[in-house]
């Protein structure tokens, strides 16, 4: 669609200029009413190709549009203004320094890996929407202190599941957070997270087992700076799968007050590789953990055993099977999983 | 709290704090460990704190065929007291790991 506006656009343009130019006849050789005639019939041209021109300006600049409806606009957030509930906003390639909030049912799909960078505050916020938000194809740098994306289900009332996929998420305090809401996270490229006194690739935080969060086939970096974790679930109900989290400074995978299933993620050089926390009823599967650092004497004072896996309440009905936990040396390797 | 069919292997001393492949504390009665393959872990391959009772840890390859040391007679991986580690295997579980 975007190419047929440019084509368009230059043939208009071509056209302004040949107008124009044949236009230009040399005046002295004309007779005086004539050359009247001719000056008004240039005045028109003139009009009208400042006219086309300003028009082509507006349709060449805007980026976003909504499926099946013909209007262009300037950012995201006056699409999404002008979208009804279960529309997509088509999101072209560009840079948009906005933050977006979207409270209604919506597909924010980025065609080209579109770029949202705010100088403040949070990129795309979803805020309590009645019914499902898809984002897609985005990429996104977060500010300072913010996530890159807030998901906001303000106590899961809408039963709909939300999906974020295929972003790129870079910066921030958080890559995604997820409040009370059943998200599917998918796909996803999160990383340069960063922030005291915590920061995660992922923060879901559910209302028990009834909020749904599935987090498949993302890539999570971390940095070696305190409290920096790939993802912490809490009261939930989970399904972590295939993931690749690497490089951070405490656990790759935290489940707390959670149930569902761990597996074939592939964990390497983080301090923790699974971190199950109250969460009794997790299926840990076909993990690879590897490479994990060593907790250090003062936050283990009772000077515990390192172990690959280690249990502390085994009264709980979690399964630990099929993992592979290697390459836990000094300096650099400690827990594979550990479990209490 | 069941441990099936890991690969568990090489944790190592870190200062005072001793690798350990499984560790069992806090008075976790009722962990069983069963067809993993425990082995190249510097202290222990499991260890189990007094509290706890005793794990049952049969059928675990230990890194020799002659069964885990320690308390136990082989030549594997250690294994501390209140471990029940007989019947191990003499073998690696080929369907271990991930």
């Amino acid at each position: 669609m975007l190419d047929k506006l440019t084509s368009t656009t230059l043939n208009y343009k071509t056209f302004a200029v040949s107008l124009t130019a044949s236009a230009l006849t040399p005046a002295s050789s004309l007779h005086p009413c004539r050359r009247r005639k001719e000056t008004r019939r240039f005045m028109s041209l003139l009009a009208f190709s400042a006219i086309m021109s300003v028009s082509l300006f507006v349709s060449s600049a805007a980026q976003v549009r909504i499926k099946g409806n013909p209007g262009r606009f300037q950012t995201i957030q006056e699409a999404v203004d002008a979208a009804n509930p279960g529309a997509t906003v088509i999101v072209h390639h560009g840079v948009y320094a906005e933050n977006v909030t979207i409270g209604k049912s919506l597909t924010v799909r980025g065609v080209g890996h579109p770029l949202v960078a705010p100088a403040t505050g949070i990129p795309l916020m979803v805020d309590n929407p009645a019914g499902s938000v898809v984002i897609e194809g985005l990429d996104i740098n977060t500010p300072s202190g913010q996530p890159g994306i807030f998901y906001d289900g303000l106590s899961d009332d809408d039963a709909n599941l939300g999906v974020v996929r295929n972003c790129t998420i870079t910066g921030g305090q958080t890559g995604i957070l997820a409040r009370e809401c059943d998200l599917k996270i998918r796909n996803n490229d999160i990383s340069g997270f960063s922030g005291s006194p915590s920061s995660r690739g992922l923060l879901a935080i559910g209302l028990g087992s009834a909020t749904q969060i599935v987090a498949t086939h993302n890539r999570i970096v971390g940095q070696p700076v305190a409290g920096n974790l790939g993802m912490t679930i809490i009261a939930a109900s989970i399904r972590i799968e295939s993931n690749d989290v690497r490089s951070t400074f405490l656990s790759a995978i935290q489940v707390f007050q959670t149930d569902g299933v761990v597996r074939l993620n592939q964990l390497t050089d983080n301090r923790v590789g699974i971190n199950l926390i109250q969460s009794p009823s997790c299926l840990v599967e076909n993990n690879v953990v590897e490479s994990t650092d060593v907790f250090t004497a003062s936050m283990n004072a009772q000077n515990l055993p390192v172990g690959h896996v280690r249990v502390a309440d085994a009264s709980n009905n979690a399964q630990i099977r099929n993992n592979t936990l290697i390459e836990a040396t000094w300096a650099s390797h400690s827990w594979g999983a550990r479990a209490w | 709290m069941v441990i099936d069919s890991n690969i568990v292997r090489d944790t190592v001393n870190a200062g005072s704090i001793r690798g350990v492949g499984i560790s069992v504390f806090s008075s976790s009665t009722g962990a069983e460990a069963h067809n993993n393959n425990i082995e190249g872990n510097a202290s222990f391959g499991m260890l189990v704190d007094g509290a706890s009772g005793v794990v049952n840890a049969t059928n675990n390859w230990w890194g020799a065929g002659d069964g885990p040391s320690g308390v136990g007679a082989g030549s594997g991986d250690a294994v501390g007291a209140n471990v029940n580690f007989s019947p191990f295997l003499a073998a690696p579980n080929p369907a271990a790991g991930a």
